[in-house]
């Protein structure tokens, strides 16, 4: 039974679906602003792993700034020995600083290079003559003046990767004489960079002012002592300023976050300290969490459409599709259906209750109703039978008449008869006379008990109808009237006639009067012209009599047809008065009208109307 | 006029009676004619018993018969007389003042012969009685007595 409702109502109007947009606009604004709320934890994260990594950097810098400071302290230091520095006994000044590598064992070489590059004496390389001019750290003391920090290479005296340092020495004139150099154990800035502490997944990286790895970590092992001075973001590390914080996919592609800090030999920076994280790893958390949040929202969310569905249907839909059927059935008149009514106190068990009631009151009302037509019909079936009793009793009444009332006019003119007889020829004139009136006075009242009796038989009996010719019931009408038109004269102006639905009995009674009224009252004429026709209208035949007798006055037209109307005194005109209202009598059964026009002494013209036959039938 | 033959009116109206015996006399039709006052006498006539015991057996050659009579009716006496073997032969003339359809239907559905309306004119009536008294009391055949039998004897 509900499916037939649910399959009537369109998707999108069903309660079902409406209530799911509606959860739906619920977990809309709540997804926002678990959305938002990740973003902003992305920021907070992204802020707090900045410090986070600009710290590491920093402390990284710092260590390295250490190894600068200490190589630059003891150059600095041993640059104050004279006798050591400007010495030109190279054994003497080997042997010094082969003890000085001793005691500070970080450093590989320890050594000086003439103002002309050529090595005068190194703790690796004894008694050779080598050119040096184009180290790096002796070219930049040698053009500057001051401490300077080479590039990273294996091209100082140990052919190892060191981070050489430089250092000037000068003569008493002032004049730049040899340049002090050592050789800083790159294996120790690598062990610094991996004793680093760092966060999960970043990586530290040390370069040099050329674009050279100095140290990794982790992944230490690869890309030492190569040159990126090529890559982007190289490019942009040894471009920037120290202190940077900046977002880009670094040497393997991966995109990180790089903090990035230099450390400083007085001029320029020399060794470049980046630390990244890969982005992926410092939004992982908030990946996660966000995912997190989105997947048990999303469960909550069909968790909640579940049971709203379940909810919809079982506790809301079901008793609203039981009222539904309930209430078709109560519009489709089945006053005894009820719906079932729904416990608690919710909208939709008032709502079913109060259903229940104006269905009870529905047929309460019903049965009131009812009851009221039984009472009504109980009422007319026994007017029905009190009128039946009346006509019986009419019935009997006009038989009583006809055989009660009649008997002693019929005494009456029979005996006078006899009368007559008994008295015979010696009767007196004047007794002649009274005998004539009494006879004639008897049977007057004869007929008028027989047309009295014709019209009330008229309204009683059943009506025959079938297609009467009247053309030949009004040539009929003319010989029944044979007798009283004997010795007249008439002219007779007969038109074509229709054929009618009719009663032939009753339209027989109803020409027999019209033609015999013309006949009567055209009795001073000679000869008498008497006109039959008819005249065809939309849904009616109105058939027509003139004659051209005595007429009437048209003021008392309306009394033509009533029963016992005369306006004619009855010396003049013989009649009972009940022709014309049998007439009228006969034709409004069939449907019709009756009227007449007249004119006194010019004439009368009677109408009578038929409706035509249904042209379906017909 | 010996060979008239005996009628049977049966009419409770005094009056009608003697204008009918007029009608008959003006007629030259006033054979012998019995009158019974209602329906049991007329019967009682027809059996010869009660006050008629002791009148000749000879049956009517023709009933004239009211319809309204007290104790009972023209239609009841009719079909008494269809009903029974030895009457049921009689012609029988309704001569009544109704002009009710069903009287007129339920005699002729009983078996009646004639059916006169009464008319107020006396003369009109006389000229009826002649033709059917001249009809059934003269030139019409006697039925034979208990003629049923010896149709079923032949």
């Amino acid at each position: 039974m509900a499916i037939s409702i649910k399959t009537k109502v369109p998707l999108l109007e069903r309660f079902s679906t409406q209530l799911l947009i509606l959860i739906l606009l619920v977990f809309v604004p709540s997804l926002i602003l678990t959305l938002h709320t990740n973003i902003q934890e992305r920021r907070a994260r992204r802020l707090h792993t900045r410090d986070g990594i600009m710290a590491t950097a920093q402390l990284a810098a710092a260590k390295q700034e250490n190894f600068v400071k200490n190589a630059e302290q003891l150059l600095a230091t041993v640059s104050q020995f004279e006798f050591l520095v400007l010495t030109s006994d190279r054994r003497f000044s080997e042997v010094h600083f082969s003890n000085l590598r001793q005691l500070s064992p970080e450093y590989l070489d320890i050594g000086l290079v003439d103002a002309d590059g050529r090595l005068f004496c190194s703790t690796v390389i004894s008694n050779r003559v080598v050119e040096f001019s184009n180290w790096s750290c002796v070219q930049r003391v040698l053009k500057t003046g001051r401490f300077a920090i080479g590039d990273f290479g294996k091209d100082g005296t140990t052919r190892e990767d060191t981070l050489d340092f430089g250092y000037p020495i000068f003569n008493k004139d002032g004049r730049l004489k040899r340049v002090l150099f050592a050789s800083l154990d790159l294996a120790r800035v690598r062990e610094t960079a991996t004793r680093m502490n760092l966060p999960r997944d970043a990586q530290i990286t040390v370069f040099d002012d050329g674009g050279n790895i100095l140290a990794r970590n982790p992944d230490h092992e690869s890309l030492i002592g190569e040159s990126m001075a090529h890559d982007p973001y190289v490019q942009r590390l040894l471009k920037g300023d120290a202190g940077e914080v900046f977002e880009m996919s670094g040497l393997d592609k991966v995109e990180k976050l790089f903090a990035t800090t230099a450390v400083n030999d007085g001029l320029k920076g020399r060794l470049w300290i980046s630390v990244g994280i890969p982005t992926k790893t410092l939004f992982a958390n908030a990946n996660q969490d966000l995912w997190k949040s989105i997947l048990i929202m999303v469960s909550i969310f069909f968790l909640a459409l579940v049971v709203a569905y379940l909810y919809a249907e079982h506790l809301l839909l079901r008793p609203l599709y039981s009222l539904t059927e309930e209430a078709s059935l109560l519009a489709a008149g089945k006053w005894k259906a009820r719906p079932e009514v729904l416990k608690g106190r919710g909208e939709l068990a008032v709502l079913s209750r109060t259903f229940r009631e104006m269905a009870v009151t529905l047929e309460r009302h019903r049965q009131d109703v009812e009851a009221a037509n039984a009472v009504l019909e109980q009422r007319v079936h026994d007017r029905t039978r009190a009128l039946e009793q009346a006509t019986e009793e009419l019935e009997s009444f006009s038989y009583s008449v006809s055989h009660d009332l009649r008997a002693p006019l019929r005494h009456i003119a029979g005996f006078v008869d006899l009368l007559r007889d008994d008295l015979g020829d010696s009767v007196r004139p004047k007794t002649a006379r009274f005998l004539n009136i009494i006879d004639d006075s008897a049977k007057q009242m004869g007929n008028l008990i027989d047309d009295l009796l014709m019209f009330s038989k008229m309204g009683r009996v059943e009506m025959q109808t079938t297609m009467v010719n009247t053309a030949e019931l009004f040539d009929e009408t003319i010989r029944s009237l044979e007798p009283e038109l004997k010795n007249r004269n008439f002219d007779w102006v007969i038109h074509p006639l229709p054929k009618v639905q009719a009663d032939p009995a009753m339209l027989r009674q109803v020409f027999a009067n019209l033609v015999s009224n013309a006949v009567k009252y055209t009795l001073p004429r000679n000869p008498a012209r008497i006109e039959v026709g008819y005249e065809e209208k939309d849904h009616e035949v109105i058939i027509f009599i003139r004659d051209d007798g005595v007429g009437f006055d048209m003021n008392f037209a309306d009394k033509l047809f009533g029963v016992f109307q005369r306006l004619h005194r009855s010396d003049e005109f013989e009649g009972t008065g009940i022709g014309l209202a049998n007439v009228r009598r006969i034709i409004l059964r069939h449907g019709g009208r009756t009227w007449a026009e007249g004119k006194v002494n010019e004439g009368a013209i009677f109408y009578f109307s038929l409706p035509k036959p249904d042209k379906t039938t017909g | 006029m010996t060979s008239l033959k005996r009628i049977l009116l049966v009419e409770d109206s005094s009056k009608d009676v003697e204008l009918i015996l007029a009608a008959l006399e003006q007629n030259n039709l006033a054979n012998e004619v019995v009158v019974a006052r209602d329906g049991v006498e007329a019967l009682d006539c027809l059996h010869h018993r009660g006050i008629f015991a002791n009148q000749s057996p000879e049956l009517p050659c023709v009933v004239f018969l009211d319809v309204k009579m007290p104790r009972m009716n023209g239609l009841e006496v009719l079909a008494a007389m269809k009903a029974d073997v030895t009457l049921k032969n009689i012609p029988v003339v309704m001569v009544t003042s109704s002009r009710e359809e069903p009287d007129l239907i339920k005699s002729y559905q009983l078996g009646v012969n004639a059916y006169v309306v009464k008319p107020v004119d006396f003369q009109q009536f006389i000229n009826s009685i002649k033709a059917l008294g001249f009809f059934w009391a003269v030139v019409n055949e006697v039925p034979p007595r208990m003629p049923a039998i010896k149709l079923d004897e032949s």
